[in-house]
Formats: structure tokens, C-alpha cells, sequence
């Protein structure tokens, strides 16, 4: 599904020159929930920009679904973003003056999806999470956690081949943090590819696999105890 | 997706309506100040008669009977010269008239009221030559006749804007036939007379046959120059008496130079009878020529369309300006469509359809401002009333170069917000 081989991301400030990820790689399987952890600054939202399309790489390969992305142009790209991939943001990351329905039409719409089509996308995902008798509410009359879920609807109503969260219960207290993360493992158990940046060792134990990055590199080194199904960490070369 | 960019840009006005209402206003007062000025400098500077411009002919002739060293008089002529020329048959049209002024009045009415009117005494040709439109009836065909044409403003004042045709008009103190009415002829400019101020304050209200109007002892109001005394304007016809303007229609070259040196040959004839010291000077300008030669366009009015132009561009940098402050407060937005997979080009043309949607409200502001800049010129400066008009081309000019402008404020917002940092952005 997802396939980094060696890829390297070096940003440039003047004469300092900082790696973001080295010779880094990953191979992400179908059906997979991934939790990426490592400490602040080690390359982590490097990875998921580079994983998203969000950013570009200097060296190394990037396959995702098939499609090699080297090379490909902004619509080419954009398109990429939009259909395969599904993205959940800390902040949630909704468009305040936008109603639920409304902010997950917005994607579909420059899709190009059929009216039709696309009500029944955006009821079937709002039904999903739970919040179909909202959507014609506004973020600020949600709570965090209701705001998260309207998030995963939208990443969920494109039906992308992998879901890309960020943090996704940071901003969100214990109770809400653990309704998000049983979402989230229900759309796994559904078939979903996930793969998530997180924190939390807690959350990182709970799902099938971990991945830790430090100084840029996948990295066997355990920061947090392992999970009693911890998949083999993947080496860079 | 045009009807959703449309939806995206409504609610981006409604959430900037001040930010907005700044934009559309500064680029309305621009395009405003700008369209007005160049309607008032493309009512002087358009082609009265575009369909035949090019074969209509002032006759600039010099046949000062004494020598001088002043400037010589070429744009009116005596009726001894004018006659020569015409008589002589060097061209199938060619006319000779002057102003006048007479009081009027419906011979028939019981009304004794006269109303004052402008008068164009005129050799027969003169209307066809024109292209006067007609209302009812047509022209005079003799010069000598008592058959006039009335103008369609003093029509309407004096019958109602009824057909006049064939009723009897008394033109200081004498009476006339009317065999045309005239419909509106809005001649800007009245390219057959620009001096004295009347290039732009409308045509006639009286036709008259010029040996008639000689006759009936018409005054020339207009600028006249002798070397003779005269009493009444029929003894102008043999003295040396300059007043008449003639304008002759030639369709070719060759016509052109057929008339031309029928014209030396009249100078040189004067010459070799003593009657002619000065330099021989024959000249034959077209209608848009002519309207050069004699400044038509006011240089004051140029000038202030040249500022006007670059106060549009200020404009359109103070727009730009905002709408950068406005693109900026929607990085996020931006940011986040990027994230989910709306393309930069996708963006571009949600800027584009946003930009023109501003652009067609600040139009229809800008071209009322306009009106209301054309009023406030002709308030100031009265001199203007009849050519601070606005056709339907400075109307769909106006409305263009708002909607152009706009877009040209918006491009750089848009192309920059393009280029956000996404993950940035989204972090918050």
C-alpha cells in the first residue's frame, strides 16, 4: 500500500543543513494500523507530509498504492491527495464557517462526484461516525471530540486506500481520546489501512504495529514497552 | 464545479464584507473616474460620420485680396470663391453654408410665442451629404426655394413631435414651407463646424436653402472677416465678404487631385488678375483630419485622462493590497484544500470566478460613479454639458475594465496564497 524505500529529506536554512529523514524506509501493508512514534523532532511529521504528498524528497523512492509519485506534477499529485488518501489532523481542521455536511462535501466536490453521489457519501460517513442528526451544525457547536469524528468522516467519505492521522486525540481529553481511538481501530478492523502519528505509548501499544522514528531513521530502539503484538520494525538500509 | 467556485466566492464576500466593500469601492472610484473622463475624450475624439470620413472635405482655400503677413484666413471662404469651385462642377457634391440665428414659430398657431433657433443655411446637397436623418419628408432640392427642414428638438417644440411635413413655418417675420423633419442627430462633434464652440453643442434647429437665407437676410453669426462693407447678406455674394465654409464629398484619389487643381487654378486666376498677392495656399482636409487641424480634442481633457489612468493604477495596487491581506487571512482555508487534494490550478480558478464575481459588482458601481463623475464635471465645468455623454460602449467598456482590473488585483493575492505551507498552516 505504502512504500518508502531510502528516501531522504534534508531542509536548508542558510549555511545548516538539517535532516528530517534519512535513507529512511517503510513498507505499510493493506489493512494495517501503523502508530509512528518517536520524540519531538525526530522526523516524524517529515514522514507523514512525504506520506500525505504534502512535501517533497531528495532522494530515495515513494510508491503509494502502486503509483509512483517521483516526479509527478501539482494536479497529478493533488489528485493522488484527494482520492486515495484520507487525512486526520490534530486540530481537526474543519472550515469554521462551513456546516458538518458542507466541510465533507468540500473534497468531494473538487473530485467531482455527482450531487447525488455525494449526499450519499457524506450521510453514509456522518452516519458512520455517529453525527448524521448534526450535519447541518457548525464546529463551534461540537465538542473536540465530536469535531474529530466529523474529521474522520471527511478523511472516510472519499473512501481513501489509507487514512494518515496526526496526533489525532492530542487536543482531546481521556474520554473523548478513547472514543476516537475505538473509531479509528473499528475502521481497522473494517479493512482500513491507518497509519498514525501519535505520542500517547498507550495508544501506540494498542494497535498492531509500531514504527519509531528517531534522528530521521526507523530506529529499533524501544521508547515505549512493547506491545504484546509488536510487529518486527522495519530497518533502513 | 463554476457554480460551486460561485458559492465559495458569495461566502467569502459575506465573510470580508468590509475587506470587500474596500476593494469593489477603490477599484469603482478608478474605473469610475477613469471611464468618465474617457467618455467625455471619446465623445470628442470619436469619427462624427465613420461611413464616409475619409471622402468628406473641408476646402481650405487663401484668397485674401490683401497682402499681408499675418496668418492667413483658409477655413472660410467668400461666396464669389465658394460659387467658382461649385459652379465650375469639379466634384458631384459640394456645399457651401453658415450659421444663423431666427425666431420661429408655427405660422399656423394662434400662439404668437417665436422661439429662438439656431439656423444652418445650406446649399441643397448639405443634408444628403451629412447623412442627416430623416423623421418625416426630406430635404430641400433648390437653393433658392422657401422649403426648409426642422430639427427634430424644435419639432417637438413646435408640433408636438407630430409630422410637420407640409406646414408653414414663419421665420423671423416670413414664411416657409417645412418638407422634413429631422429625427434626434446627435453629431459629436458637429464635425462640419467646430469653431466658435459649436463642435459639440448639438445640430440646428432650421435648415434653410442658402440663397434663400441671403435672401432673407439671414445674419452669419459665426466669425466673419471683410475687406468690404456690407449692409444685408445678399451683398455678400460680391464682396469681399468671409463667412461661407465649404465641404466637398470625393470618393477617390483622383477626384481628390481633380478638385485640388481646380482650387490652384481659382488662386491663380485671382493671381493673374491682380485680385490675390498672398501665398497660394489649397488644402483639402477629411472630416477626422480636419478635426485634428483644429484641436478638437481638449489637450486639458487628455491630460486628465492620462492622471486618471495612473490613479486607476494606485487603485488597483490598493485593491491588490487587500485582497493580499484577505488571501492571507485565509491561509488556513487554503492550506487545508490543499491538504485535501483541490490542486493549485483548481485554487487558481477558484480565485479567477471569486475575482470576477468582485469584479461585476465593483462594474456596476463604478459605472454609476461614473454618472455621477460625468454630473459633477458638468457642474464644474458647464462648457462639457455636451460631451460629457456615455454611450453604450463607454457603459460596456466601463463595466469591462472593472471586472479586468479586478482580476489584475486579485492575480498576485491568489498566485501567492497558492504557494502556503500546508503542514505549517495546518498545525496551527
Amino acid at each position: 500500500m505504502l512504500n518508502m524505500n531510502n528516501v531522504s529529506r534534508i531542509y536548508e536554512t542558510g549555511t545548516v543543513r538539517t535532516h528530517a529523514l534519512r535513507n529512511f524506509s517503510l513498507d505499510v501493508q493493506e489493512g494495517e494500523f501503523v502508530a509512528v512514534t518517536g520524540p519531538s523532532g525526530s522526523g516524524k511529521s517529515t514522514f507523514l507530509n512525504i506520506a500525505g504528498l504534502l512535501d517533497s524528497f531528495q532522494q530515495g523512492q515513494y510508491t503509494l498504492d502502486g503509483v509512483n509519485i517521483q516526479g509527478l506534477g501539482d494536479n497529478a499529485l493533488s489528485s493522488l491527495r484527494n482520492e486515495k488518501i484520507g487525512f486526520i489532523f490534530q486540530n481537526y481542521n474543519l472550515i469554521p464557517d462551513f456546516s458538518l455536511y458542507d466541510n465533507i462535501d468540500m473534497p468531494l466536490r473538487y473530485r467531482g462526484f455527482s450531487a447525488k453521489d455525494r449526499k450519499y457519501r457524506i450521510e453514509k460517513s456522518l452516519e458512520r461516525v455517529g453525527l448524521i442528526a448534526r450535519k447541518d451544525y457548525y464546529p463551534k457547536q461540537l465538542s473536540g471530540g465530536q469535531q474529530q469524528r466529523v474529521a474522520i468522516a471527511r478523511a472516510l467519505a472519499g473512501e481513501p486506500k489509507i487514512l494518515l492521522a496526526d496526533e489525532p486525540t492530542g487536543n482531546l481529553d481521556s474520554l473523548m481520546a478513547s472514543q476516537v481511538m475505538t473509531l479509528l481501530e473499528e475502521l481497522n478492523s473494517e479493512g482500513a489501512t491507518i497509519i498514525m502519528v501519535t505520542h500517547d505509548p498507550d495508544q501506540a501499544r494498542a494497535v498492531k504495529r509500531n514504527v519509531q522514528i528517531i534522528d530521521g531513521e526507523v530506529s529499533d530502539f524501544s521508547i515505549y514497552a512493547p506491545s504484546q503484538n509488536l510487529a518486527p520494525v522495519e530497518a533502513s538500509a | 464545479m463554476f457554480q460551486y467556485y460561485l458559492q465559495l466566492s458569495i461566502k467569502n464576500l459575506k465573510r470580508f464584507p468590509t475587506l470587500y466593500g474596500l476593494v469593489t469601492l477603490t477599484l469603482a472610484i478608478g474605473v469610475g473616474v477613469f471611464t468618465a473622463n474617457l467618455a467625455i475624450l471619446n465623445t470628442m475624439a470619436s469619427d462624427p460620420i465613420p461611413e464616409k470620413s475619409a471622402q468628406l472635405f473641408h476646402i481650405s482655400i487663401n484668397t485674401w485680396p490683401v497682402e499681408t503677413n499675418r496668418d492667413p484666413i483658409t477655413d472660410i471662404m467668400r461666396y464669389s470663391d465658394g460659387m467658382a469651385l461649385k459652379q465650375g462642377e469639379f466634384a458631384d457634391s459640394m456645399v457651401l453654408h453658415y450659421r444663423s440665428h431666427a425666431y420661429i414659430r408655427d405660422a399656423e398657431s394662434n400662439s404668437l410665442t417665436r422661439f429662438s433657433s439656431a439656423v444652418r443655411a445650406s446649399s441643397h446637397q448639405f443634408l444628403t451629404m451629412v447623412n442627416a436623418p430623416f423623421k418625416y419628408g426630406s430635404s430641400y432640392t433648390d437653393d433658392h426655394s422657401r422649403n426648409v427642414v426642422l430639427g427634430a428638438q424644435m419639432n417637438q417644440t413646435l408640433f408636438a413631435g407630430e409630422n410637420s411635413v407640409g406646414k408653414t413655418l414663419e421665420v423671423n417675420g416670413e414664411l416657409f414651407t417645412i418638407v422634413g423633419v429631422l429625427d434626434e442627430w446627435p453629431l459629436r462633434p458637429m464635425f462640419y463646424h467646430v469653431h466658435e464652440g459649436l463642435e459639440f453643442r448639438g445640430t440646428e434647429d432650421l435648415f434653410i436653402p442658402i440663397e434663400t437665407a441671403l435672401d432673407s437676410d439671414l445674419a452669419a453669426s459665426v466669425r466673419t472677416v471683410s475687406t468690404d462693407n456690407f449692409d444685408t447678406m445678399a451683398e455678400t455674394r460680391d464682396r469681399g465678404v468671409y463667412y461661407l465654409q465649404g465641404w466637398v464629398e470625393l470618393t477617390n484619389e483622383a477626384q481628390k487631385q481633380r478638385f485640388i487643381s481646380a482650387m490652384q487654378g481659382h488662386s491663380h486666376s485671382l493671381k493673374e488678375a491682380g485680385q490675390f498677392p498672398n501665398e497660394i495656399i489649397t488644402q483639402l482636409h477629411d472630416v477626422n483630419e480636419w478635426l485634428a487641424h483644429n484641436e478638437v480634442v481638449d489637450n486639458r481633457v487628455a491630460a486628465f485622462a492620462i492622471a486618471t489612468s495612473l490613479f486607476l493604477v494606485v487603485c488597483i495596487f490598493n485593491a491588490s493590497s487587500l485582497l493580499l491581506a484577505r488571501y492571507s487571512a485565509t491561509n488556513f482555508d487554503t492550506a487545508l484544500k490543499r491538504a485535501l487534494g483541490v490542486s493549485k490550478q483548481q485554487l487558481l480558478m477558484q480565485g479567477i470566478v471569486e475575482g470576477a464575481f468582485t469584479g461585476v459588482i465593483s462594474g456596476l458601481i463604478s459605472l454609476l460613479l461614473a454618472y455621477v463623475f460625468l454630473h459633477i464635471s458638468v457642474m464644474l465645468l458647464p462648457n462639457l454639458e455636451y460631451v460629457a455623454v456615455m454611450g453604450m460602449d463607454m457603459l460596456i467598456l466601463g463595466f469591462l475594465l472593472a471586472l479586468i482590473t479586478t482580476l489584475l488585483s486579485s492575480l498576485y493575492p491568489v498566485v501567492r496564497s497558492r504557494t502556503v505551507a500546508i503542514s505549517t498552516e495546518l498545525k496551527g
